[in-house]
């Protein structure tokens, strides 16, 4: 997978892994895998999530790229794509699913070299899920020429073509796309070394990007950008930081700029299409899409194209066109919630509200965005003889732990207009009689 | 049940009032789940009791060799990690 010839494809506190291992271990763990037709790869360690993806491209086995790990969608996924396997690194048990633990696997696989590595563009790498509007989980196939696509555009863009490589630590898991695209894909294209572990409080983060060779990239969020400036943290040369999952304000995206003597720059994507554009937030509010990638303004909404999609996909979020390459966003689809990243439908949420014995009326309330702390949903129920925990506990089986209420409200009626509908002011006014201040 | 300590009251009031949760924080039983099952915090929730912690206590939280579960899975287990590190 490697695009060119830097030694090194990891790093440990302790130790970097070279190309000729990685080569290795690749070969041990393709000789010990299952004749599946799709993996889920659970592995924490960025680095054993590579090893798994490489392998199962070598086996042409697909990688599903779950949002959650709720059970429930496990079993929904199960049902559609039955020859399946688990490849982890940790424990954990999956209702029915087969699970391979890496380590043993490489302990006890061949050890011979395998032969360069090389693809057909068409095949396919990943199946990335979104939860959709009704909740069931929607595909998106991702083939080996998109995602080394998208790994290509977002290097030119951020200048890794006129750069020694160095190494890259994310705070992201690398199973979702953008943690899939900035740490795993990126790095590999590159030739730069991703950091194995995934640092988490802003101390672990100075750590990391201490224990890799500069110049350093730092893959995270604005929930972390926060942490790190909040906590005022010393932290090694950094080449620049990447933002996405949610929005990135100028002004704390200039106090990192301040703080940690670098550039921040956010990216804008979506599953559907992967990462599409960037900016840098202390300078613009304009996106400026990668080099193969145009804006249409087709009949019925904005689209975006790529020549590695089949066709062009509409973008969900609220925008507006400045031209083929650049845009301004406006703000997310009234439908849409993110929670710290993750993305669902309002409507699915209110069904699964819905769904639970003894509800006999209820709607998730989403607060406005203010700044770059997490605000969690509220939900306003009317469920006779039902308690919050009971509430609570039927939704914790469904839902995402980042969906959950807080709090969940019982009332005896909803204030409904006379066409049964919930207008967002009727909303706002059971918010402030009902919420505190920071909850809505 | 051993009896709750008023260094864990502190920081069962710390955690109510940093994520703005709906229950009494003397509701908070030291030995039980803060995460999945229990009072259902997640890892943005971490991250915040993280910054309140360092802000409060003096002291930033590391998860050397990720032990943030560990570290975070009961009331009992953070009041006692916090001792440890602020006189670490």
């Amino acid at each position: 997978m490697l695009a060119s010839d830097s030694s090194v494809v990891a790093y440990y506190p302790d130790r970097a892994v070279s190309r000729d291992e990685f080569s290795r271990q690749v070969a041990a763990l393709v000789s010990r895998l299952p004749d599946s037709r799709y993996v889920i790869n659970l592995c924490d360690d960025r680095y054993h999530f590579l090893l798994g993806l490489a392998a199962a491209m070598e086996k042409m086995h697909v990688n599903l790229l779950l949002p959650t790990r709720v059970p429930e969608f496990i079993r929904q996924v199960q049902s559609s794509y039955p020859d399946l396997y688990i490849l982890a690194d940790g424990p954990g048990e999956f209702a029915g699913v087969p699970v391979l633990q890496i380590q043993q696997l490489l302990a006890g696989g061949r050890t011979t070299a395998l032969p360069a590595l090389a693809y057909a563009p068409s095949q396919s790498l990943a199946i990335a899920f979104t939860s959709g509007s009704t909740g069931v989980p929607k595909p998106n196939t991702k083939s080996w020429e998109c995602l080394s696509e998208v790994a290509q555009m977002t290097g030119r863009r951020l200048g890794l073509d006129s750069c020694a490589p160095g190494g890259i630590v994310a705070t992201v898991p690398p199973q979702h796309m953008y943690g899939l695209e900035t740490s795993v894909m990126l790095p590999m294209q590159w030739g730069w070394g991703m950091y194995a572990g995934r640092p988490f409080f802003p101390q672990d983060v100075a750590q990391a990007l201490a224990a890799v060779p500069a110049p350093r990239i730092l893959v995270t969020t604005p929930v972390h950008i926060r942490a790190l400036v909040a906590e005022g943290i010393k932290l090694p040369p950094l080449h620049f930081i990447l933002s996405a999952t949610a929005p990135l304000s100028a002004a704390l995206a200039a106090e990192a700029e301040a703080l940690f003597a670098t550039r921040v720059f956010e990216i804008f994507g979506f599953t559907e299409i992967g990462s599409a554009a960037t900016r840098r937030t202390v300078d613009s509010q304009i996106w400026q899409l990668f080099d193969k990638i145009t804006l249409g303004n087709d009949a019925g909404g904005y689209r975006l194209h790529a020549p590695y999609i089949g066709q062009p996909l509409p973008v969900s979020d609220v925008i507006e066109r400045i031209d083929d390459s650049r845009f301004c966003l406006l703000g997310r689809s009234t439908d849409m919630v993110n929670i710290a990243g993750k993305r669902a439908s309002l409507g699915d949420l209110n069904a699964k509200l819905l769904s639970l014995p003894g509800v006999l009326d209820g709607v998730f309330f989403n607060p406005d965005d203010k700044d770059e702390k997490v605000r969690r949903l509220a939900v306003f129920v009317v469920a006779p003889g039902r308690s919050a925990e009971e509430i609570n506990a039927g939704l914790r089986a469904l839902l995402d732990p980042a969906f959950m209420p807080r709090p969940v409200v019982l009332l005896e009626r909803l204030p409904r207009n006379a066409a049964g509908k919930l207008p967002r002011d009727a909303l706002l006014r059971l918010a402030a009689d009902y919420l505190s201040e920071e909850q809505r | 049940m051993s009896e709750i300590t008023p260094f864990e009251s502190e920081v069962a009031k710390l955690i109510v009032d940093t994520l703005n949760l709906d229950v009494d924080s003397a509701d908070i039983k030291p030995t039980e789940a803060l995460f999945g099952s229990g009072l259902g915090l997640d890892s943005i929730d971490a991250l915040e009791l993280a910054m309140a912690i360092s802000k409060k206590y003096g002291f930033q939280l590391r998860s050397d060799d990720s032990n943030n579960a560990q570290i975070f899975s009961s009331l009992r287990a953070l009041t006692t990690h916090i001792q440890h590190s602020r006189s670490a």
